[in-house]
């Protein structure tokens, strides 16, 4: 029983980490309805940015972090711009999509790899800080996992979605072609919501290399645990897919409780492989969207 | 020389591998990244049958054969009847899967130390334990594979296969079971991997888990979408030049494996990034009309 609230608390941690993942990709794929897993790439790269401003720049973890969202973005709209946005314009096949993007994250990460190697690389410096209560403990920067894992939800679900460019983009989400026909610039408005999905995703890279650190082939992982958590969450729902990447950690760290930790991975894979062969539209899904051909 | 041939037997074996995800990919427009692990356990199959109930290499490649079809049933039967980009993600994770199992199941597959000893493959007594007569193997093996799929290609199934990824609701409207179909070529891509999988593991005595992960699965389809999809001199050109482009690296004297990992990913993804944008077709693929 010693075991168990820590357990529990770790769970929950690893859980908003995963929701924050899934909210990203969610943003994205809810829009697209492609998957367009570029931002796989994106996420290697912030994770090394990050660590390279704060061990070699010397810079503040705040500022870095902020340097690295920013940079979430720009890399996220130069990628659009230059070669997505061309995908989507020349072909519609969502397979092509997704061997593209495939491209761009495996060259994203081989880059990464030729320059630093297959290391993994942590931010922080030194221990870190620990909050107490009772036999509950909590590293800061897994509170800090929490706290922008649930303002970011608040953020998205209640503002971002209700502002023009949310509800545009929910638009598109609903009828492309309608949405073209009454004149929105869907191209542009994919692209944008597209970097803010990536910027999402880049919090979390930030909080990966700011505690156990990042490697080249992490962003893959990323996508991996973003596809898991928004199939769990039910594809077209935001809300879903944050409850889904929750869940998902969830059962990751206290399944270790029942089973040994060399097959945690695979627990979630099962999970993945469960719910595709007996509820595809997930615990929110949309029920009319493609489950069926 | 010697390390010539060992490139011709790598790439006749790649071949059959990219010739078979041709079946599913190219004819029928199945996007199953889950290739690698049907390899796998074709190649973990047929080494422990040959290691451990001592059977010869023919009677281990169909046992092999048949068990690694049978784990694609697994895959085949629910994925098939959803749509397909929750295939790509339920392929995907049974990909991850299988590769977990190689990792963790340790008293089978001896987790990440792979199985080594393997015996050099017999067949009715001759020993093919040279380089040159294992190429010969490999040689009449893949012609047979790839005359196979030809077989495939231009009968009455593989006409249905190509009108269910052209269009699928036609091939439903003249009433075929579309499903039963994709299950059908599913099963045999698997099949015609695990073939691959058994020459490797006879070819180089050993396996472990990291010939069959992701990557691969990846490679693969790299191969297939730069020479071609749907097409097999589109697959055996495709293969033949990305297996042999990447060994040219070695002889850039000093280079530390992670550069050199890192420059064949950069290489695959540079070639796919440009193909799916330009060439979609690929090098010897027909544009659609």
């Amino acid at each position: 029983m010693d075991l168990l609230w820590p357990l529990i608390v770790d769970g929950v941690c690893t859980g908003a980490r995963y929701a924050i993942l899934g909210m990203g990709f969610a943003l994205i794929f809810n829009t697209q309805r492609m998957f367009d897993i570029s931002f796989g790439g994106i996420y290697t790269w912030c994770g090394f940015a990050l660590w390279i401003l704060v061990r070699h720049a010397g810079m503040g973890m705040t500022s870095a972090g902020v340097m690295v969202l920013g940079l979430a973005f720009c890399l996220s709209y130069s990628i659009q711009k230059i070669y997505m946005s061309r995908m989507r314009n020349r072909s519609d096949s969502a397979v092509s999509i997704l061997l593209g993007s495939m491209a761009v994250l495996i060259g994203m990460e081989a880059i990464v790899t030729i320059f630093w190697g297959g290391e993994i690389r942590a931010a922080r410096v030194g221990d870190a800080e620990v909050f107490k209560w009772g036999s509950i403990q909590i590293s800061d920067i897994k509170l800090y996992t929490l706290l922008f894992a649930l303002s970011i939800f608040l953020l998205f679900r209640y503002l971002f979605m209700r502002m023009p460019l949310g509800l545009n983009a929910r638009a598109i989400a609903t009828n492309p072609l309608l949405s073209k026909i009454v004149g929105l610039e869907t191209e542009k408005i994919i692209t944008l919501t597209t970097c803010f999905g990536c910027m999402i995703i880049g919090v979390d890279a930030v909080l990966v290399c700011a505690d156990t650190g990042v490697y080249p082939a992490i962003g893959f992982q990323s996508v991996l645990i973003a596809f898991m958590a928004v199939i769990l969450g039910g594809i077209g729902s935001f809300a879903g897919a944050a409850i889904g990447g929750l869940t998902i950690g969830f059962v990751r760290t206290v399944a270790v409780l029942q089973f040994p930790t060399l097959w945690q991975e695979m627990i979630l894979f099962v999970i993945l492989f469960l719910i595709i062969a007996f509820r595809p539209i997930g615990i929110f899904g949309i029920k009319d969207w493609k489950s069926e051909v | 020389m010697e390390y010539l041939l060992h490139i011709l037997i790598i790439i006749l074996i790649n071949i059959i591998l990219t010739v078979s995800f041709n079946i599913l990919l190219g004819y029928t427009g199945i996007f199953a990244l889950c290739h690698a692990g049907f390899y796998g356990i074709g190649a973990y199959a047929a080494t422990l049958l040959m290691k451990n109930f001592g059977l010869e290499f023919l009677p281990a490649l169909v046992c092999a054969m048949g068990i690694t079809m049978l784990c694609s049933l697994i895959v085949a039967i629910p994925g098939l009847r959803i749509h397909w980009d929750y295939m790509v993600i339920f392929a995907f994770s049974f990909q991850m899967i299988v590769y977990h199992v190689m990792i963790n199941w340790m008293e089978l597959t001896r987790g990440p130390q792979g199985i080594a000893g393997i015996p050099v493959a017999t067949i009715f007594g001759f020993q093919f334990d040279s380089k040159t007569s294992f190429l010969l193997l490999c040689l009449v093996i893949t012609s047979a594979v790839v005359y196979f799929v030809k077989r495939i290609e231009s009968s009455s199934f593989g006409l249905a296969l190509k009108g269910i990824k052209d269009d699928e609701m036609a091939v439903k409207s003249v009433g075929k079971n579309v499903t039963t179909y994709k299950i059908i070529a599913f099963v045999m891509a698997a099949g015609l991997a695990a073939v691959a999988g058994a020459l490797i593991s006879v070819y180089i005595s050993y396996i472990g888990p990291g010939y069959f992960d992701l990557h691969t699965s990846i490679f693969i389809l790299i191969c297939l979408i730069f020479g071609g999809m749907g097409s097999i001199r589109g697959a055996i050109l495709g293969t033949a030049v990305l297996t042999a482009l990447p060994e040219l690296l070695r002889f850039i004297p000093n280079l530390p494996s992670t550069i050199l990992g890192g420059t064949r990913d950069l290489i695959y993804a540079t070639i796919l990034t440009f193909f799916m944008l330009y060439r979609p077709q690929g090098i010897v693929g027909k544009t659609k009309q």
